[in-house]
């Protein structure tokens, strides 16, 4: 029997499980899920509330008070700012120069369009962008097809690394393999050197090391005597991989059990409490026993809830019920770029302020299971969820790791 | 409108669709000088949106049998002419539970009085040929039916024209006809990627504009009525059929499966619509069409749906009907008016030399073709006679690819296994290279669009809906045409709207995923900037 079992392992159920694991050390915890999660498809940053002017975790308190429906409502005030702070401890941990101590204000950060995103908190990679200067120079390799400088609009170059006969269809993760080497980088730095021109920056795509990053980006900086700083790839993202690799290193070097390829197919009530869930294995399911479960497993998108031609959508594992608009017509806007974004973004289950799935009756399912991150249903009229995607998984998932350990 | 260039010739036709091109090939033949202009790329409309089906006349044999008679007689011709662009599936006539028997003798009879040859299929005979038929089907019945590539036959037409000297002007959209003395003598064109105009001298006018007809013939300053009638069809990853299957029944909504290729295609619905450009997809006629699926093959829904896209009929609704036309009138759906077709005349309101095509199908473009062409010829004082239904038509070349299909997924996937060094794959679900997409964009020259590009090689068609390769092609295209990056992102842009246009209606399930995937590479890794509305105006 476990402490508390978590399902999913995107960054709401990963990060559930590391601040179980600061608030009582002893626990036992498991991690169960299908698949790793959306961290791969992001770019490694976190926003927080891309939008807020000022101080980002007063922003959220302001969000939370004008949309009492909102997940970082219920996650509460304070969870948020807890969990950035946590964060910023296990941040120092897996030293991928996550800053996230508060007073905590947005970033400004670019794309390979040379449009600009502005989370809270980066990665060493992004850091560079806040000196890019007047003439940053957009660094590309030639053939490559998952990446074109000259869509910047910045001066740009570029280079041939001495990679091989087919350097076209290289994933983003090959290339950061061989940043990992020092020679590499040593012909990459030698190759851009001679062409800076003057430039106050340069820019890579997000592959500056799998897992070497900061040694990476140092010495690239180094030899080349101006700041260095990543754009965000198409998927695989390199640094949500880092970001992966090493949060799964952290939690398994502390005890935490990690299951990723297994679906939980349902939960096994007793009473007003859940026992534990099964879970799909050859020959018959597998039951695992928990003191309390955290349901993790993502919006449409991350898997947790599933949709259908007529508009039905639903919750896999508990078959809770869903908060969405019943007219699959009106999902989504009529552009996919649309300022207002879609309704879909926001459909999820409801919880009550202690973060308890809330079941037809509306009344919490079971004493003992909790949600985390972007299965909670989003009120329409609050901030797109793009803006604040980290940082609900933060809070929620921050909340109910302290509720789940308080079970009896 | 002061006009940079001028043309002249016989005859100005003005449409690409089916239509269009076959008088321009019939025109030519005979000896005319013939320009068609076409407002778009040819094929882009009703044309490049149908069902797929060469039509046995099966469908019409009870309500409509003028129309059914057309499409036998066509049927044999266009098997004959352009054997290329059919594939010889064969279709069936089947009637299932809820489909009243009272109708099967009806049929048989009509089908019998235009002469549509009709050979019952045994169930035992029908299951062993199609396993995946609804095994309840109580009557089912063979027919000529055939599915029939409009993209490959209308190239065929333009180019067969092209070599007597037939011209096709693709994106010139006629703006204004000119009269003097009670005739047309000519129009004015403007070429929508420059802006600048084309005056073109002729001394007759053909209106194939198919449901833009309407707009044309006001041009002319005539009236005529088209009623727009929209269909919605859905593609599914599964070619649950390899014979076409129609309902046996009362035409009605979503009651053929045609199967194309490596998939197969369900359709339609039936919706009057004001305008001939409204080609919205409501979801719940997705939903419509995926019922109507089960029906003939029960789990259809199982399979995923691909695409869905509409089409608007260009019906004609004449002011006077004739005998047991359109009965009870047009009611919510056009179905009630004939496939049939009609050649208008406008000398009445001072146009003469101007003349309208309207109404019919594709199956029937030749006999169209032939038809308003003689009307042309009689008012030009010409003699020559119609040869079109004994003239095979050339494969098309357009590409330069021998006349193979660009578009045989198989075809490339030989390309590229035997061609290693050159494998630079920039969309990987539809197999394009980064050489084909290069070739294609010189080709296409000044203003290419990506989805010009996409109609091309069939890019962003694939399952990732252009996630991937939207982004890719954007940046081959800036650095292959020398793009300011703006205009390269604005293309991007524009390619999602599009993509997502025909997608939209198909987000359920994994499909919606992916949507969500491909949304958050262009919001949050790449700030693609949300384009301005008129963006999109361009088709
Ligand atoms: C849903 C649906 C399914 C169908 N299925 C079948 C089927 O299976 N079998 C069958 O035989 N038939 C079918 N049809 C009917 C068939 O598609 C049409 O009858 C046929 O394609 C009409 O061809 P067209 O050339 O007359 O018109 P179109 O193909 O529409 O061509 C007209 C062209 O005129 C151009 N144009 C308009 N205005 C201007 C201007 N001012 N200047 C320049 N160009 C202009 C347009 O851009 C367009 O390309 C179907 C129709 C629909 C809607």
């Amino acid at each position: 029997m476990d402490d508390l079992l978590i399902i999913g392992a995107g960054w709401a159920g990963l990060s559930a499980a590391a601040f179980a694991l600061h608030l009582k050390p002893k626990a036992k915890i498991r991690v169960i899920a299908q698949g790793i999660g959306s961290l791969v498809v992001t770019p490694g940053w976190l926003s927080l509330l891309d939008s807020a002017q000022g101080e980002v975790l007063a922003a959220v308190r302001d969000l939370a008070a004008r949309h009492p429906d909102h997940p970082y409502a219920l996650a509460g005030a304070e969870a948020l700012e807890r969990a950035v702070r946590l964060f910023a401890q296990i941040g120092a941990e897996i030293e991928l120069g996550y800053q996230a101590e508060p007073p905590l204000y947005n970033k400004r950060v670019f794309t390979a369009l040379g449009s600009l995103q502005t989370p809270a908190i980066l990665p060493y990679g992004y850091q560079g962008a806040a000196q890019a200067g007047e003439r940053p120079l957009f660094v590309g390799f030639e053939g490559w097809r998952d990446y074109y400088p000259s869509l910047s609009g910045e001066p740009h170059v570029l280079i041939a690394p001495p990679i091989g006969a087919r350097p076209w269809d290289l994933t983003p993760t090959d290339y950061a393999r061989h940043f990992d080497q020092p020679p590499f980088r040593a012909e990459v730095a030698r190759q851009v050197k001679a062409r800076l021109n003057g430039a106050t920056s340069v820019a890579f795509p997000a592959v500056l090391g799998l897992e070497h990053h900061a040694e990476t980006v140092q010495s690239l900086q180094d030899r080349l005597g101006v700041p260095v700083f990543e754009l965000p790839t198409l998927p695989p993202s390199v640094p949500g991989a880092r970001l992966y690799n090493k949060l799964r290193r952290y939690l398994l070097d502390r005890g935490v059990r990690l299951q990723i390829g297994h679906p939980v197919v349902r939960g096994v009530r007793e009473g007003k409490r859940l026992a534990g869930v099964e879970v799909a294995a050859a020959g018959k399911p597998q039951f695992f026993g928990a003191r309390a479960v955290i349901l993790a497993t993502g919006n449409l998108y991350g898997g947790g809830l599933f949709s259908d031609d007529s508009g039905r959508v639903w919750e896999g594992i508990f078959d809770l019920p869903v908060q969405h608009n019943s007219d699959r017509q009106t999902w989504f806007s009529a552009r996919m770029l649309a300022a207002e974004g879609h309704a879909v973004h926001r459909f999820g289950i409801r919880a009550d302020a202690q973060l308890k799935p809330l079941a037809a009756e509306g009344a919490p399912l079971a004493e003992n299971l909790f949600a985390a991150g972007h299965i909670l249903a989003q009120p329409s009229e609050s901030p797109s969820p793009f803006e604040t995607a980290e940082g609900v998984a933060l809070a929620t998932a921050y909340r109910a790791a302290q509720l789940a350990l308080t079970q009896p | 409108m002061q006009a940079e260039t001028t043309l002249n010739c016989d005859v100005l036709v003005i449409g690409g669709g089916a239509t269009g091109a076959g008088v321009l090939f019939d025109l030519a033949q005979r000896g005319l000088r013939v320009i068609l202009a076409e407002q778009n790329d040819v094929a882009t409309g009703t044309s490049g949106r149908y069902h797929g089906l060469l039509h046995s006349g099966g469908r019409y044999a009870v309500r409509d049998p003028e129309s059914a008679r057309e499409c036998i007689e066509e049927n044999w011709i266009v098997r004959r002419i352009a054997p290329h662009t059919i594939e010889d599936t064969g279709g069936w006539f089947a009637a299932f539970p809820p489909d009243d028997p009272a109708y099967i003798p009806l049929w048989l009879e009509g089908c019998k009085a235009v002469g549509i040859p009709t050979e019952p299929v045994p169930l035992a005979q029908a299951l062993r040929e199609e396993p995946h038929l609804n095994p309840q089907a109580y009557a089912i019945y063979r027919v000529p039916d055939a599915a029939c590539d409009s993209f490959e036959l209308i190239h065929s037409l333009v180019e067969a024209a092209a070599a007597l000297g037939g011209v096709t002007l693709t994106y010139h959209r006629v703006c204004a006809i000119e009269k003097h003395g009670g005739k047309v003598i000519g129009a004015l064109l403007q070429n929508r990627r420059t802006g600048g105009y084309v005056r073109v001298h002729a001394h007759a006018i053909v209106n194939a504009a198919g449901p833009w007809a309407g707009e044309v013939a006001k041009l002319a300053g005539a009236d005529i009525h088209m009623t727009h009638d929209r269909g919605v069809m859905v593609a599914m990853n599964v070619r649950w059929v390899n014979t076409i299957i129609n309902r046996l029944a009362t035409p009605d909504d979503g009651d053929i499966l045609v199967p194309v290729g490596t998939v197969c295609v369900i359709g339609t619905t039936s919706v009057v619509v004001e305008r001939p450009d409204d080609l919205d997809i409501p979801a719940r006629e997705i939903t419509q069409m995926l019922d109507a699926g089960e029906v003939m093959i029960p789990n259809f829904r199982k399979a995923r749906a691909l695409r869905a896209w509409a089409g608007v009929r260009p019906l004609y609704d004449p002011p006077q009907k004739r005998a047991g036309e359109a009965e009870g009138g047009v009611g919510e759906d056009g179905r009630f008016i004939t496939r049939s077709f009609r050649a208008l005349s406008h000398a009445d309101v001072g146009a003469a030399g101007m003349l309208s095509i309207v109404g019919g199908k594709l199956t029937t473009y030749r006999q169209m073709a032939e038809k308003i062409s003689d009307e042309v010829c009689a008012y030009l004082g010409v003699s020559a006679p119609c040869r079109t239904a004994q003239t095979p038509l050339p494969k098309p070349t357009w590409l330069g690819n021998g006349g193979r299909k660009l578009h045989a997924l198989t075809h490339r996937l030989h390309q590229l296994e035997h061609a290693p060094t050159h494998n630079n794959l920039i969309c990987e679900c539809e197999i394009i290279t980064r050489d084909q997409l290069e070739t294609a964009i010189r080709a296409s020259g000044e203003g290419v669009s990506l989805d010009d590009l996409r109609r091309d090689l069939r890019l962003g068609m694939g399952p990732c809906q252009a996630g991937f390769c939207g982004y890719r092609a954007a940046g081959v295209l800036g650095e292959t045409a020398h793009l300011p990056p703006a205009d390269s992102i604005a293309a991007l842009a524009t390619f999602i709207e599009e993509r997502f246009r025909g997608n939209r209606p198909l987000l359920w399930g994994h499909q919606l995923r992916q949507a969500l995937l491909d949304e958050l590479i262009y919001r949050r890794a790449l700030g693609v900037p949300t384009p301005q509305p008129e963006a999109h105006a361009a088709d």
